[in-house]
């Protein structure tokens, strides 16, 4: 294993995480946003 | 970045933010539903006693689909395909062994992985989320699970085509000159290993999601393997005039043979073969939204690469851990990033899959 495919793996698993990262948060807080919403005005 | 590069950056950008909409859609019909008749089932559901459960015998299956009935169903279809010469003599050792290898691998290296990620990394990192969903209604759970999971996956897969940094990555997947049991769980470990959806779900279990994950789980790896499998079973659909109502949704919902064939065709100018698209998993409507979909009815004559070197089963299994010494491959220590564009295009510059931009999503040639 080089340098260059050390890179590879890490821009690889880099662009996972955000794959991974990205709808966790939009799901997880449009829940907890709205139920909070909910909570404070009923 | 070039010109191409610029564009299909452009294309992911709007894509992504069209994702972020189709992320939120479900869980906004549900608390519009909430707000109209008035219901609050946080207020009324305990998270140590679910509010549904599917049928004892349901339950059942799925359990047992996810544990040992998935690997199962695709060794008898395995062993069906084979015996009925659907691999065409095209099951060489190497394939045979890279196949088996892809199979149980993963069954060992990465559930370890899934069970540290949420029995360890999620208490520490939201150590107050534990079950926090668990309110959210079955079926609006089911929904929620089943966009997230698939749509992330599609996501996952999408750049892997598009992205040449990713690319090789997934090659494994799509040097098989053949298509069936025996070629769907191959992958490049690594490829496995970083699955994003196999976390997403975990999380989202993790939340109090999980039963619900439980059945999108045992119903998307149904319809996968049903994808990948060499046994047209969505031929009748279109054949069959009383069926062809069935199949004209069930073509645009879900992954068919005919749909994810093209996307392993070893061609993509013939009308039939599409590498360029046709993503989906589960659900083929992503490629609809997107764009990236075509839709023929029709079968790819052959499989694979048109560049493949029949690289060494351990290459494909671990690059770049392991390099394959066949000469201008892929996966040897210079060779292209993607075989299929130019050698001599830099590997910034090598956009493949997606110098243009995709077409109107859907050619129903029989409809």
């Amino acid at each position: 294993m080089t340098l260059a495919d050390v890179t590879i793996i890490i821009k690889k698993i880099a662009i996972g995480f955000i794959v991974f990262l990205v709808p966790l948060l939009v799901i997880g807080g449009t829940i907890w946003f709205i139920y909070h919403l909910f909570n404070a005005h009923h | 970045m070039t010109a191409p590069a610029k564009v299909n950056a452009q294309i992911i950008l709007k894509d992504t933010l069209i994702s972020l909409l189709l992320y939120v859609a479900p869980i906004a019909l549900m608390f519009l539903t909430f707000y109209i008749t008035g219901s609050r089932p946080w207020l009324t559901t305990s998270t140590e006693a679910l509010p549904f459960r599917m049928p004892a015998v349901v339950e059942l299956v799925f359990q047992n689909l996810r544990t040992w009935g998935l690997p199962v169903i695709m060794l008898v279809v395995g062993i069906v395909e084979f015996s009925v010469g659907l691999y065409e003599n095209k099951w060489t050792k190497n394939e045979r062994v890279l196949d088996i290898v892809c199979f149980i691998l993963p069954k060992i290296v990465v559930r370890p992985l899934i069970a540290y990620f949420g029995l360890k990394i999620l208490p520490f990192v939201f150590p107050d989320a534990k079950d926090a969903f668990a309110w959210v209604p079955f079926w609006w759970a089911f929904a929620i699970m089943a966009v997230a999971d698939d749509l992330t996956q599609y996501w996952y897969h999408r750049l892997h085509h598009q992205l040449p940094v990713l690319w090789r990555f997934h090659r494994t997947h799509h040097s098989a000159p053949y298509m069936g049991m025996a070629m769907a769980s191959r992958q490049n470990i690594i490829y496995t290993i970083f699955f994003s959806q196999i976390y997403l779900t975990v999380a989202l279990t993790y939340f109090g999601l999980g039963y619900a994950a439980l059945f999108v789980g045992g119903i998307k790896s149904l319809i996968t393997t049903g994808a990948h499998s060499s046994i047209k079973w969505d031929k009748p659909f279109y054949t069959y005039k009383v069926l062809q109502p069935i199949g004209w949704v069930m073509e645009r919902l879900i992954s068919t043979p005919a749909t994810h064939h093209a996307h392993h065709a070893d061609t993509t100018d013939d009308g039939v073969g599409y590498y360029k698209g046709n993503f989906g998993n589960m659900f083929f409507i992503w490629d609809l939204i997107f764009g990236t979909g075509i839709i023929t009815r029709q079968y790819p004559k052959a499989y694979g690469l048109k560049h493949y070197k029949q690289e060494e089963w351990y290459a494909q299994l671990l690059w770049p851990i392991f390099k394959s010494s066949k000469e201008g491959s892929e996966l040897s220590a210079n060779g292209p990033v993607v075989g299929d564009v130019i050698a001599s295009v830099p590997e910034e510059e090598a956009v493949e899959h997606a110098v243009e931009p995709p077409p109107v999503s859907v050619v129903a040639a029989q409809i």
